[in-house]
């Protein structure tokens, strides 16, 4: 055993170390949650849910930067592509901010370098043969360079906001309209806030096409973030109003918040092309947790297959991972990540996702 | 409805892994969480349609103990690191933590976690691992490979 892998263990052995008792069996539990089934919360009730508890939020002073505002987060190192979660003690916003009393948003000064940001962005595509009509979201990495003293998170939605951005292939969109602008983007200790500008209120045309443009956002911004609930204000108040069916954000909205109106099979992670095998990874809810894969050449010829079991399945969300252990997987190969329909086996909610082995674009920032 | 005998098998199953799972769960969540993830998992494991058809419960719970850890706000360990950090001296803390084990894992991710408990602590092959964590072999080592990157600190 190497000492690298004595050090691990000793960390794991006092890890679980500090394990309390184990809590009692939860029978009472159990008896109430089946006598009375529940069905998935609909996003709409969530949401009330949600709204509910921001009103003490809502009163803790926020900090907004704008695109070169001055804090430090903004130049330190993203993390490698593909990872989860962004290591806390220099990507959490609320960790390193200065200035929190503040409520007016911090001056900036000039950019005076530019740096590499190597960052995520989520875009949208409609899924082939699709059970809800709902779109899918797919993550993709990529580089861009901006102000070194850039906010980090702002990043990945500026980019998306560029006229130049060339989307890649096949049917990826943006489902946030060109008029959005992300003029800030800072922290009331629990959340990330965004400041947009009025054209964000009036939302994408219709509700469908709303919530996907909340969940781009969402799922964009809080790559680079431990923290997952989002705010959104317009000229520093928060937007009650939003979209064709005036729905109120002010309690943020997460992740999970409207995730029922996305395709079931999602990629949340960019394709990790690192050391080791290429990964897809991402989130499903799909009968009996399966979640299949195939690569496929331009002329749609299946070069490779693989299926795996999702941590949760029919009903509910859950994690699912490849390791493409197979050289079919070259720049120019299609992946597609779908599931089996039950009744006669067909591919369901297929996304498809191109494969590159560098990032999709890189760009240099607007002159 | 769960029947009289399904509660017993379900105690059953409990009581013979609860404390494993318990451990588990501190590695993923912290000690302080730990038992609500648990209660949590077994909750969400009983209630299940597949559970009565599982063969092999053990593994389940576990895959279950890890999607609700996952589902458990990220940022909760950093959260609470920073409550104990920050706590006046006086008060103890219900929990004993060994606060420098929770900095160093902290930037892990909860699968990152999984991966590095269940071999290092379980002692568990990489198929076993990716067999409890529900995911490939591959996608256990690349946990382990970011791990282990991300502990230089603690490795040095």
């Amino acid at each position: 055993m190497s000492r690298d892998d004595q050090r691990l263990k000793e960390l794991a052995n006092r890890l679980v170390a500090m394990a309390p008792e184990p809590p009692p069996f939860p029978e009472e539990q159990i008896t109430l949650s089946t006598q009375t089934p529940q069905s998935r919360p609909r996003p709409a009730l969530a949401f009330v849910g949600a709204a509910l508890l921001v009103l003490v939020g809502a009163a803790i002073p926020l900090v907004l930067l704008n695109s070169n505002g001055s804090d430090p987060v903004a130049t330190t190192a993203p993390p490698a592509p593909g990872t989860t979660d962004a290591p806390a003690t220099t990507q959490a916003p609320g960790t390193t901010q200065p200035g929190t009393d503040s409520t007016e948003p911090t001056q900036t000064t000039e950019p005076t370098a530019l740096a590499t940001f190597t960052t995520s962005v989520f875009l949208v595509q409609d899924p082939e043969n699709s059970f809800t009509g709902n779109p899918a979201l797919v993550a993709f990495w990529t580089e861009i360079e901006a102000p070194e003293n850039t906010v980090q998170q702002l990043v990945p939605l500026q980019l998306l906001m560029r006229d130049d951005l060339e989307l890649p292939t096949p049917g990826y969109y943006n489902a946030i309209p060109s008029e959005v602008e992300f003029l800030g983007l800072g922290w009331d200790g629990s959340a990330i806030v965004i400041e947009v500008n009025e054209a964000f209120r009036r939302g994408a045309g219709g509700l469908l096409a709303d919530i996907t443009m909340l969940n781009q956002i969402v799922y964009t911004v809080t790559y680079m973030s431990d923290i997952e609930s989002v705010r959104f204000l317009i000229d520093g108040q928060d937007v009650t109003d939003f979209g064709s069916d005036g729905l109120d954000l002010t309690g943020g909205v997460t992740r999970e918040t409207f995730r029922d109106s996305l395709n079931s099979v999602l990629v949340t992670e960019p394709i990790y092309v690192g050391d080791g095998l290429p990964t897809v990874t991402g989130v499903a809810n799909v009968f009996e947790a399966t979640v299949s894969l195939e690569i496929v050449d331009a002329d749609g010829a299946v070069l490779y297959q693989d299926f795996t079991t999702a941590t949760c399945g029919t009903g509910c969300w859950g994690e699912y991972s490849f390791a493409l252990d197979t050289p079919a997987l070259e720049p120019g190969s299609l992946v597609r990540v779908f599931w089996n329909s039950a009744e006669d086996g067909s591919l369901s909610d297929v996304v498809y996702i191109p494969f590159a082995e560098r990032a999709v674009w890189n760009l240099i920032p607007r002159q | 409805m769960i029947t009289v005998t399904s509660v017993m098998d379900n105690e059953q199953a409990y009581r013979s892994y609860a404390e494993e799972l318990t451990r588990y769960a501190t590695a993923l969540v912290g000690p302080a969480d730990a038992a609500d993830v648990v209660t949590d998992a077994c909750l969400r494991a009983f209630d299940s349609k597949n559970w009565p058809k599982v063969s092999n419960r053990r593994a389940y719970l576990y895959r279950t103990v890890l999607s609700v850890a996952n589902d458990h706000h990220r940022s909760t360990l950093s959260r609470r690191l920073r409550e104990m950090r920050t706590a006046d001296r006086d008060v103890t803390p219900p929990i004993e933590v060994d606060v420098d084990v929770l900095a160093a894992v902290e930037r892990l991710s909860v699968r990152q976690r999984a991966a590095v408990v269940l071999t290092y602590w379980a002692d568990l092959p990489v198929e076993a691992v990716a067999d409890r964590m529900g995911v490939t072999t591959g996608a256990v080592k690349r946990h382990l490979a970011r791990a282990r990157k991300q502990l230089k600190g603690w490795l040095s």
